[in-house]
Order: C-alpha cells, then sequence, then structure tokens
C-alpha cells in the first residue's frame, strides 16, 4: 500500500493561521466588571467584594476604609444582620457561603479609632440637616449627609443613641462597647447629637434645609383580650428596655412570651438569662414565623420551649403569678397579606401559669404627632420608594427612613440602607435636582435591587444602572471546595448564665482566611479559565495577567463566558 | 487456558491481551460489561490502558480517534443507539486511517424502545468504510478481536467487531484464552510512522480540493479491498499459533446442495442444526456462515454456493423498502457472476425475535418448495 503517499495527501504543514476566522464574528467577549450576588443583595450597599478581596490580602485598614464609604456601623451590623449576602454566595453548593458578616465584624472591632478610616468628608455646604432619630436608619442618614458636606443634627429622644440597637438588642447579640465604638463617627465628623430631645412639632425643625424622620417602631401592640392589664404582664420592647438598661425585672420560674418575631426571641432569651423558663407561644405554625432563622436556631439551641399554633384568649391575675388561658388554632385561608389566618378551634382551651408574661406582637411608628397627610396606615410614615421624600405640598425637604416608613423588610440593615438612601436624596434635593433624583438614584443602584452605592454617588455617577451577575453567571464547575472557617459560639449551657456574646467572632487571620474562599464575582483574577477553554487559541494572556481577546480569530462562540467561573465576560454585540 | 466468559467478558479479555493503551467509552445495554470489566482492569493495574470516561458515544470514538492518531493502540465499545451517535466519528476515523478495533453488540434501533439482538445499527453504517466481522461463539469473538488489531494495524482500515446482543455477549460458553507471551507473539506492538508529533507538526485532514480528495477516497477503497487478502492471511496464521481460524466464510455441506443457507452471526449456528436434520430428512441443504461482512467477500461466497439452484439469506435486519441487507449485497455482488441462484431473502427475528432449528428449516422447506417473489421483495418470516 502505498501508505507514504497517503500521508502526502491526508496530512498538511499549511499553517492554519491563513484563515482569518475573526471575521466570522458576530459577538466579541469583552472582560465586563459586574458587582456580585452578594452585594445586589445588601440592604445596606456595602462593597462587599472589595473589602473583602483587601481583607484576604491582608490590608485590613483599606478594608475597612471600604466599609466605611458605605456603612458607619460594621461591628453592628456584622452582629446583628440577618447576611442575605451569604445566601446567594456563589459558594452555596460548593461548601458553604463565604461568612462575609463575620468578616465585617472582624474588621469593625479592629481599628480603636476608627475615626482614622471614615472617608474624607465633602467640602462643607451652607445646608443644615435634621435628623430625628439616633436607631440605625437616623445613624446612616447623619453619617451620609455628613460627608456630603452638610451639617447635622440629631435629635434623639432617649438618653443615649442607637435605638433599637441599644434599646431593643440584648447585649448577648449586640455588647454596648461595640456599639459604643460604631458610634465613634458622630464626635469624628462633627454631627451634633442632642440626646434627651424628642420633637413632638415639625415647626421646631423650621430652620433646617432638610429632615429626616427617623423616628423607628416603638408602639408595641397590644393584646385584645380580658385582663391584658394585668400586672405580670410586659410590652415586650419595654421588657428588653428594661434589660438593656440594667433594671430588668425578675422574670420568676416560667416566662410565657405571646409572638413569633425577633422581639419575641430576644425576649424569650433575655428572660432565660435572668433564670426563667421561657415559652414561647405563636398562633401560627414554627414555619410562619417571622423571626430571622439565626435568631430561632438559637433560641432553640438555649433551650426555649416553643408552642405553636396557640393564641391568648385571657389572663387571670393571681397573688404572685398569672394564669394565661389559651386557645389552639388551625390554620384558614390566606388573609390580605397573603399569610394564612390562624382560627380559634372550639373546645381546645387549656392554660399556661406564668410569673411574667411578655408580649411581642408587632410594632408600629409612634407618629400621631405629624400631620394626618404625612401618615398611610398603622402609623407608617408615607414616604416614596425609591427617594425617601414625604411627598407633600405641606413641606418641602421631608424624608422618612427606616421602621418609620417601612411596611416590611424591618431590619437593621435595610435601616441603614434607608437611611443612605434618604441622605443621598436629600443632597440631590439641596441641590435643586429633584426632578432626577430617580434617574441619579437608579444609576446608582447594583443590579435592580435596593442596594445603593454612596461611593458611586461622590467619585462619579455611572452612565446607567450598575450591573450585577447573574446566578446562571458563576460556574462552580471550576471552583474547588476549601475548608470554611469554623464559626465559634459560646457552649449553650455557657450562654444562658448572663449576657456575654454569644458569637465569639474571629481574628484577623481567621477572616483572612475565610476571605480568601470569595470567588470574586464579576471581576477577572486572571485564573486563566478561558484561555485553558477557548477552541480557537483566541485567548492570550494579557500584559496585566488577564485575558486579550485575539479579534483576528476569535469567532465569538462564547465558550470563554460559559466556562468563566465568576462571570466577568460579557459577549457584545458587533457592529456592522 | 479454558474459561467460562459471556461474550463481553471475552472481549475484555481479548482487549486486555492486545495492550491496549487507550480507551473512551460510554456505557450502553448490552455491552456495558465489556468496559466495565475493562475499567476494573485498568484501577487494578492489569492492564496498563488510560480509561476515560466520557459523556456520550460521539465523544468516545472521537477521543479513540485522537489518541489512536499519536500512535497507540485504541479501543471503545458501543451498541445501537450508541453506534448511531458516533456516526460522524465513524466516517472520520476511517478518513484519517485510524485503526481503531470497537466491538458493535447488535441491538434494535429505537423507536420503540427495544434491547435485542438486531444488525440493522452496524449495517446501516456499512458505507463508512469500516471493515465488519460478524461473530458465531464466544471463541470468534475473542478470537476475531485479537485478530482485528492485526488486521486493521496492517490496513489502516479500522474494524468494528460485532456480537448479537445477550444471546451472546450475555451468555456464557466455554472459551480458550490464550496466554499473554502468545498474544504478544502474534500481535506485536502498534508503531506508526505517520502521527500527531509536537516535535513535527502537521496536521491530517484539512481542506483538500477535489483531485486530492479522490486519490485518497480510492486509497482507502484499495486498503479496504487489501482486507481480503490479508484478514485471511492473518485467520490462517491464527490457525498455526492457536490451533483454530475461523475463516472469511464457512460453508457447511453445501457440496451438490438444491438449496443453501446464508446466515451470520448466531443464526450460523442454528441453521447448522437445521441443515443437519434437513440432510436426516433427505433434504440437499447445505449452509454459509458469513464472517466478514466489509469487504464483502463475493468471490468466496460465490464459490462456496457453487451450481445450488437456490440461496436463502436469511437477515435479522432491514434496510426500510429494500429488504434484507446480506440479501441485497449478495444480490448485487452475483450480478457480475457467472453464479446464479434464484435468492430468497427472508427477515425475521427483528427486535430479538427468536430464530430457531425450527424456523430455519421451515424457512427452508418454503424455499425448495417456491420461487423467489417478484422483484427482490423481502419474505416476512415470524
Amino acid at each position: 500500500m502505498r501508505r507514504d503517499r497517503l500521508f502526502e495527501l491526508l496530512g498538511t504543514t499549511t499553517d492554519t493561521r491563513a484563515n482569518a476566522t475573526g471575521t466570522w464574528r458576530y459577538f466579541r467577549p469583552v472582560l465586563a466588571d459586574r458587582q456580585p450576588l452578594c452585594a445586589a443583595e445588601c440592604p445596606a450597599g456595602n462593597n462587599i467584594r472589595e473589602f473583602v478581596r483587601l481583607a484576604a490580602e491582608g490590608d485590613l485598614r483599606a478594608a475597612l476604609a471600604a466599609i466605611k464609604k458605605e456603612n458607619p456601623l460594621p461591628a453592628t451590623c456584622g452582629r446583628v444582620c440577618h447576611h442575605p449576602c451569604t445566601g446567594v454566595c456563589s459558594r452555596n453548593g460548593v461548601d458553604r457561603p463565604v461568612a462575609v458578616n463575620l468578616i465585617e465584624r472582624m474588621l469593625g472591632d479592629m481599628a480603636p479609632e476608627h475615626s482614622a478610616c471614615l472617608p474624607a468628608p465633602r467640602d462643607t455646604t451652607d445646608k443644615a440637616v435634621a435628623v430625628i432619630g439616633s436607631g440605625p436608619a437616623g445613624l446612616a442618614c447623619a453619617y451620609h449627609a455628613a460627608l456630603l458636606g452638610h451639617t447635622v443634627t440629631i435629635f434623639e429622644a432617649e438618653a443615649a443613641p442607637g435605638g433599637m440597637l441599644r434599646y431593643g438588642i440584648p447585649a448577648y447579640r449586640l455588647p454596648r462597647e461595640k456599639l459604643d465604638a460604631d458610634l465613634h463617627f458622630i464626635d469624628a465628623l462633627g454631627i451634633e447629637l442632642r440626646t434627651g430631645r424628642p420633637i413632638r412639632d415639625l415647626k421646631e425643625l423650621d430652620g433646617y434645609d432638610a429632615v429626616c424622620l427617623a423616628l423607628g417602631a416603638h408602639a408595641s401592640r397590644r393584646l385584645d383580650i380580658p385582663g391584658r392589664d394585668a400586672p405580670q404582664v410586659w410590652g415586650g420592647l419595654s421588657f428588653l428596655r428594661a434589660v438593656n438598661t440594667g433594671a430588668a425585672p425578675k422574670p420568676g420560674s416560667r416566662a410565657v412570651i405571646i409572638g413569633g418575631g425577633n422581639t419575641a426571641m430576644d425576649c424569650a432569651r433575655a428572660a432565660l438569662r435572668l433564670g426563667a423558663h421561657a415559652t414561647v407561644c405563636y398562633r401560627r405554625a414554627r414555619e410562619d414565623m417571622p423571626a430571622l432563622p439565626d435568631e430561632i436556631a438559637e433560641a432553640v439551641a438555649e433551650g426555649v420551649a416553643f408552642e405553636f399554633q396557640v393564641m391568648p384568649s385571657g389572663i387571670e391575675p393571681r397573688d404572685r403569678d398569672a394564669r394565661v388561658e389559651f386557645i389552639r388554632t388551625q390554620m384558614g385561608e390566606p388573609g390580605p397579606d397573603g399569610r394564612r389566618h390562624p382560627e380559634p378551634v372550639p373546645g381546645s382551651k387549656f392554660a399556661l401559669d406564668a410569673d411574667i408574661v411578655i408580649t411581642a406582637l408587632g410594632e408600629t411608628p409612634e407618629s400621631g404627632w405629624l400631620p394626618g397627610e404625612f401618615i398611610a396606615g398603622e402609623g407608617a410614615v408615607a414616604a416614596d420608594g425609591v427617594t425617601g421624600m414625604v411627598n407633600t405640598e405641606a413641606r418641602r425637604g421631608l424624608f422618612a427612613a427606616g421602621d418609620a416608613s417601612a411596611r416590611d423588610a424591618r431590619t437593621v440593615s435595610h435601616a441603614i440602607g434607608a437611611g443612605k438612601r434618604a441622605a443621598l436624596a436629600m443632597d440631590i434635593f439641596l441641590n435643586g435636582e429633584t426632578e432626577i433624583a430617580g434617574d441619579i438614584l437608579a444609576r446608582i443602584t447594583v443590579g435592580g435591587g435596593q442596594s445603593l452605592c454612596s461611593r458611586m454617588y461622590r467619585d462619579g455617577l455611572p452612565r446607567a444602572p450598575v450591573a450585577a451577575v447573574a446566578a446562571l453567571d458563576i460556574n462552580r464547575a471550576h471552583v474547588t471546595p476549601a475548608d470554611p472557617v469554623a464559626i465559634r459560639h459560646l457552649e449553650p449551657e455557657e450562654r444562658v448564665k448572663g449576657f456575654d456574646e454569644v458569637n465569639t467572632g474571629w481574628d484577623a487571620e481567621d477572616a483572612a482566611a475565610e476571605a480568601r474562599r470569595c470567588l470574586r464575582c464579576g471581576s477577572c483574577t486572571a485564573c486563566g479559565t478561558c484561555l485553558l477553554f477557548c477552541p480557537d487559541i483566541s485567548v492570550i494572556q494579557g500584559a496585566d495577567g488577564r485575558p486579550d481577546f485575539d479579534r483576528e480569530y476569535c469567532k465569538g462562540c462564547g465558550i470563554c463566558l460559559r466556562e468563566c467561573p465568576r462571570g466577568a465576560i460579557a459577549l457584545v454585540e458587533e457592529e456592522k | 487456558m479454558k474459561q467460562l466468559l459471556m461474550g463481553d467478558h471475552a472481549v475484555s479479555r481479548a482487549v486486555g491481551l492486545a495492550r491496549v493503551d487507550f480507551i473512551a467509552a460510554y456505557p450502553i445495554t448490552p455491552q456495558t460489561l465489556i468496559v466495565e470489566e475493562l475499567s476494573e482492569m485498568a484501577a487494578r493495574g492489569d492492564i496498563h490502558t488510560r480509561f476515560v470516561k466520557v459523556e456520550s458515544e460521539h465523544t468516545a470514538l472521537a477521543a479513540c480517534m485522537g489518541a489512536s492518531m499519536t500512535g497507540v493502540r485504541t479501543f471503545t465499545a458501543t451498541a445501537s443507539q450508541g453506534l448511531l451517535l458516533m456516526h460522524e466519528i465513524l466516517h472520520w476515523a476511517a478518513g484519517a486511517r485510524t485503526p481503531i478495533v470497537m466491538v458493535n453488540v447488535n441491538r434494535a434501533i429505537a423507536p420503540p424502545w427495544n434491547l435485542w439482538s438486531e444488525q440493522t445499527d452496524s449495517l446501516a453504517q456499512r458505507d463508512t468504510g469500516w471493515l465488519q466481522f460478524y461473530c458465531e461463539n464466544n471463541q470468534d469473538v475473542l478470537d476475531t478481536t485479537l485478530q482485528a488489531f492485526k488486521i486493521a494495524e496492517r490496513t489502516l482500515v479500522p474494524a468494528m467487531l460485532v456480537l448479537d446482543a445477550f444471546i451472546l455477549s450475555h451468555t456464557t460458553e466455554p472459551v480458550d484464552v490464550p496466554e499473554q507471551a502468545e498474544a504478544d507473539a502474534f500481535l506485536p506492538p502498534y508503531s506508526p510512522r505517520h502521527i500527531l508529533d509536537t516535535d513535527a507538526p502537521r496536521a491530517f485532514g484539512s481542506i483538500t480540493g477535489a483531485d486530492d480528495y479522490f486519490e485518497l477516497k480510492r486509497l482507502r477503497h484499495e486498503s479496504m479491498r487489501d482486507v481480503l487478502a490479508i484478514a485471511a492471511e492473518v485467520d490462517a496464521d491464527f490457525e498455526t499459533r492457536f490451533g483454530r481460524g475461523h475463516g472469511l466464510i464457512k460453508p457447511y455441506r453445501c457440496e451438490d446442495a438444491e438449496l443453501v443457507i446464508v446466515t451470520s452471526g448466531t443464526t450460523s449456528s442454528t441453521a447448522r442444526a437445521a441443515v443437519d436434520a434437513l440432510r436426516e430428512q433427505g433434504r440437499a441443504v447445505g449452509m454459509i456462515n458469513v464472517r466478514l461482512f466489509r469487504p464483502f467477500p463475493g468471490e468466496l461466497l460465490a464459490r462456496a454456493i457453487g451450481s445450488a439452484p437456490k440461496v436463502a439469506v436469511i437477515d435479522r435486519n432491514l434496510c426500510v423498502g429494500l429488504g434484507g441487507i446480506f440479501a441485497q449485497e449478495l444480490r448485487a455482488d452475483l450480478y457480475g457472476r457467472d453464479v446464479r441462484p434464484e435468492v430468497f431473502g427472508f427477515v425475521t427475528g427483528l427486535g430479538g425475535g427468536d430464530i430457531t432449528p425450527a424456523s430455519v428449516s421451515a424457512m427452508a422447506g418454503h424455499a425448495l418448495a417456491n420461487t423467489p417473489p417478484a422483484d427482490n421483495a423481502p419474505i416476512w418470516w415470524k
């Protein structure tokens, strides 16, 4: 057989580079710097990828500075935020999501002089801003307004700042000294804080160019049953306030807590620590509880008992204790809020004896002093969803943020995000540009959610809203599982002995190790995966290690985009 | 040494003896046992074979082809749907002159779903340029697998070996397994000269104009025709070394036959029993097992048929609209020769239907008593 002739015909040494396949292209790949899913999800608008990256590289002060551009309260958030970032972290399904909150906590605890990591304020303006309330919404609003150069005064009814952070959340979740450390910015930025100074008439603030109502929601809902005023009955917020100001009542040995939200969890866990056995009584089922899963889990671990589908029908005060009569419920049709309505089951009464009965049935804003046209249903201040502006002819430059105006998503981080939003909207108003406030705020919104980037507001507005990666852009096939850093807690038996912090946090080394697990979604890290998979050898390593796309041969197949583990490549249509 | 082996395991033993360097495979009933045992042998280090699991048969053959082009001995196995999925690469491997050996276990093609024995899957690939052997029993399977490497590597024509689903693949028979040293003596290492080599870079199969393409195709055809002589030579050499040969065809009691039954695969064993029974009854019937199908051993068949006036071909396959494929190939081949029997094309056993000595005898009886249907129509037999 003529084998040599065969291979003479079959083989060739012609260089295939003669065929410039780049002309076949309809789309070309480009590096796209997009925000990660965690940042899009963060209600406070944290620049998560950036501060985690800096922490991973050991540049802790730069990491803290990156946080402080967006969020004044990292030691607080690192402890009490419900961390929705971890819910969307791309490492879900690989090993464990990056514990962004614990990294934030370590950074927040780090510098004794937090002012050293504060952003430089803008030049002083001639505008004066008043913020009513120093809870997380008011604090964030004051912070960002001061950074924008305005003169800020906070009016706080209580003797100390913090709102729910100080008077609601107990120390085992947020130690007072950590909260105080976060609040150093007030002095550092020259914000005037006037404590013990409630406002009950807006006319008192006529001298201010803009006002933010960050009133919170402190009016506890009351039971509507006989015996609701019995001496053994405490409102949840009142109970917590007493605990948090060192004036805790003795709960006796049996505490009954009515409710299923975070306030109920904190009341139950505080009662435990004061020596009582605590039973949480909730009218719906376990899966309906509005409390955050972490809070419920910690309550369970500490030995809080639960009764589900029970409703109190009467309280009978006796000499020392009280008898609480309950009726069992069955879940009926959903109500107007979509939640199943609990209906009493006839003939199912039973009773629990209690030394203290704590009601945690939800709160409404104490807004009765405001003119009626500023109020929507259930006492909530009527504020625009995008600008936080209280739209009214009666008063210009009035804004609201946090629980005072939010109807749902009443968390610390949402409040911080809302305070930031109000401050930026105020600045736009003070510049006389309110008509385009919606457009400006849209352009600094990440991924079409609630996350606002104040850094972009200051450093230069993008031309279009900030894009975020989509979950489908992440290719986990190329992500190797890595051991997550263990999250440490006090032992359950230890926890209830006092009010020491339950989650014992991380040091810088642990936080850096955890931070190194971050994929850096949406940004190119020069991992080289695209180089490996390009079938046309058209992805080559550029000077900075990141890929260059050889336009002469790239056919625009998009395999680089599909293989990129972190969604850092986009396809752009070729102009014809 | 004689061992009891299922057909599938006769294959894997042969592949181990052949010192195959690279296997890429995807499982499918009823061949899975082949690649499963090979993967275990490789994992244990009993054989020094790189075994790659791939996500489809198309990739399996493409990977084998790529490996083969670097100069290593390769193997894969499939059946039915899997073979169909490989179709594009069958053409490629043959055109690229890679001497891959592949076992296809004949299984009916869906729809509807049917796992049992039928030859249409491999026969539908008869134009791809692979040589095709149809094995009659498990000894044939083991021996032909070894022979196939030698034939393919000498001719640079890839080799497809075929077994009946379940009737051979999952049936245990005593098989004489050669010692490794004997196999080594029979089958030297594969060491081609023209390979992909990063030190002397070249591409194979790039864009080619009509003249060169024509010549390459003709060279392929010539190599395929060479298989007739080379396969016979290799079988004769095998017989010398191991004491048994299988022939490209195997006639049985065809001398002075009124009717010659032409069969392939396990049907041949059945037909032999039927021939004996018919001869007992005084009918002059013989049979021929067709072991090599492509290239079609027309000359050998014509000589074995000789002056028999009737030939009954039993096809466990169907070309829709045409009829049985062995029958068609035989008719086409005989057309240019002086041998002019009446050819009866029986189509039976589709979807794994049983072909029994009784049914073979009945088909023979029908052929003896009738003339073939007009225009070469198939005779459907259940």
